[in-house]
């Protein structure tokens, strides 16, 4: 137990004291801070807004669930942002299980904690350091958003809100929205360390690193364009986080999808390191 | 197996490297192309099988949006209350079978940048993102790792950098161009297998799938035109692959992925002029809309990147230090 521990604190130091956790990191409050200078801010202080703001044009004026990044669904960062989190996600240390095997360091991790401590302990690092990144950017301008724009609660009439009645949780939404943020910001974190996890899982069988961190970005894409236009288009993992969906979900299709996608990931984690032969 | 056959190859090259002088650098030249052609494409033979996964996907979105259009042609022919006023050519605007073009139509269509006014959500061209992403993936990796694992011994015995940079952007040539002309051969044997390979691009067909109908450019025919557009996207990807790969080596074959990602993704939603690299997508071409951009610019700018990646390339390697070796990311 006490090896477990150290073997985890010593891959989660590793993960999260890397320059590419902090590059990553970086990237994603970059984009996180664009979008709340371009659209955020003018909605909070422009004149352009003045009369949304006073309520003068008769209709609901804006608020913080239809203006942070996760709450619109049309503007370029926030494009930007959830067609790149694949790559924020797996950047920061998704490919260490790669390195570890080339460099030996995995075999020498192994002789001394075993092959279940050593494999714990990265896939936790791994799906740690990649929600962390990808979740960070959204509190921050979620925060920084609320310095500009009211708390005013969901207004379904207002006809401003990209929740849709039939969208999933809706009805959370509209009744109480920052448990609707806590539940989309506990499914991309999930999600990013799935499709973290899955440079864990090809890395065995990738010639090389850059292809250990592109593959579930390529994945990603290839799944969009491959649901997109038919009914399954908001299964996409780049669609199925955004809090403000262009596309209807079921949750139980999501969950069962998704959960099956990290068994099968583990299945193979836990054969590659069953079979591994450090000689 | 692969290990001791590429350690081949690369004796094959310093041989070749040896040879006398009077077969100079071209008979160089000759076998480090040769030996980038099936080293570099080894790795990439995942990426491709994915590729041809992605094309045969784009063949199956055509034929359900063309049987649709095909509904809808016949049922607003059938529902019309008044007399058919459609001349016979009118009526027949929408061919029976599609041809090759209308398919290349259909992949390489994209769509327009976001109208910020519309209120809309924007949905990003995934198409024209993935056939992105992908050639970013085959090109990206093998020049900086080579310049790593095997640059330095190479490098030593042909006695530069030059020859060996100019192999590899000819390999980054070849492997855009194996990219598109594997496209190609899915489409046609889809349109032979499903219509008629020859015959011209369906303008109504183009209107119905695509949003937009192809208008004939000045002086040149509709499939000239589109002929010329389809290789001005070719050309294009190919200068924005050099790029790349010449910004890797600076800051390494991950960052400049994300950076082309990100500028591929930018020029989607923008229609800024300096984000150039949605100007080979056909709906912003001058043969579907109005002051759209024409092939021969896009050729222009191709051909200036092309330009600079090149020296720019050169003259990083020669101040590169090649002994600090370290896989590259």
């Amino acid at each position: 137990m006490n090896t477990s521990l150290r073997m985890m604190k010593t891959e989660c130091r590793r993960a999260f004291g890397s320059r590419l956790f902090a590059a990553a990191l970086v990237a994603g409050l970059a984009l996180a801070l664009a979008h709340l200078v371009t659209i955020a801010v003018p909605y909070g202080t422009g004149d352009v807004w003045e009369v949304w703001r006073g309520g003068a044009k008769g209709a609901y004026p804006f608020s913080v669930y239809n203006t942070w990044m996760g709450g619109e669904n049309s503007s370029a960062f926030t494009t930007l942002y959830y067609f790149l989190l694949p790559l924020l996600a797996c950047v920061p240390f998704a490919d260490s299980g790669y390195t570890d095997l080339k460099s030996g360091y995995a075999a020498q991790m192994i002789s001394r904690a075993g092959r279940s401590a050593y494999c714990a302990a990265k896939v936790l690092a791994v799906a740690l350091s990649a929600g962390t990144v990808v979740l960070v950017p959204l509190v921050v301008n979620f925060l920084g958003t609320l310095l500009f724009v009211p708390l005013l609660p969901p207004e379904a009439a207002a006809g401003t809100f990209f929740v849709g009645p039939s969208a999933a949780f809706a009805d959370v939404f509209y009744g109480a929205p920052l448990v609707y943020c806590g539940l989309f910001a506990l499914l991309t974190f999930c999600v990013a360390g799935i499709i973290a996890c899955l440079c864990v899982a090809l890395a065995p069988v990738m010639p090389n690193r850059f292809l250990v961190l592109v593959t579930p970005f390529l994945l990603c894409t290839a799944a969009s364009f491959v649901l997109a236009g038919s009914g399954l288009a908001g299964y996409a993992p780049t669609e199925v986080l955004m809090p403000a969906p262009r596309f209807d979900v079921q949750p139980a299709v999501v969950a069962v999808a998704y959960g099956l996608i990290a068994g099968a990931e583990a299945v193979a984690i836990a054969r590659h390191a069953r079979t591994f032969e450090a000689l | 197996m692969t290990e001791v056959k590429a350690t081949m190859r690369t004796e094959g090259t310093l041989r070749a490297a040896r040879r006398p002088k009077r077969f100079g650098k071209l008979a160089v030249f000759g076998s480090l192309v040769r030996h980038d052609l099936v080293a570099g494409s080894v790795p990439d033979r995942i990426l491709y099988g994915v590729a041809l996964m992605c094309f045969v996907v784009v063949c199956a979105l055509f034929l359900s949006g063309f049987e649709n259009a095909q509904r809808m042609v016949e049922a607003g022919m059938a529902t019309s209350a008044a007399p058919p006023v459609a001349t016979p050519a009118e009526a027949c605007a929408l061919p029976e079978h599609f041809s090759l073009f209308d398919v290349l139509v259909f992949a390489s269509a994209g769509a327009p940048p976001h109208d910020a006014t519309s209120g809309l959500p924007y949905s990003p061209p995934f198409t024209w993102l993935v056939m992105q992403a992908l050639i970013a993936a085959l090109v990206g990796h093998y020049p900086a790792n080579d310049l790593i694992t095997r640059g330095p011994q190479v490098l030593t015995r042909v006695g530069g950098t030059g020859t060996w940079w100019l192999a590899k952007c000819t390999w980054i040539a070849a492997t855009v161009a194996a990219f598109y002309l594997l496209g190609l051969a899915v489409f046609i044997v889809f349109a032979a297998a499903q219509g008629n390979v020859s015959g011209p691009a369906s303008s109504m067909l183009s209107a119905l799938l695509n949003g937009f109908s192809l208008e004939a450019a000045s002086g040149m025919s509709n499939g000239s035109a589109l002929a010329a557009a389809l290789v001005a996207a070719l050309v294009l990807s190919i200068a924005l692959s050099l790029a790349q790969v010449t910004l890797s080596l600076i800051v390494g074959p991950l960052a400049s992925f994300v950076a082309l990602m990100a500028f591929d993704v930018a020029s989607a939603y923008f229609a800024f002029p300096a984000l150039f690299a949605s100007s080979a997508i056909l709906c912003r071409s001058s043969l579907a809309t109005i002051g759209g951009t024409s092939p021969s610019v896009v050729f222009a700018i191709s051909a200036l990147i092309a330009v600079v990646s090149l020296i720019a390339g050169a003259l990083i390697l020669r101040r590169r230090d090649l002994l600090t070796r370290k896989e590259s990311r």
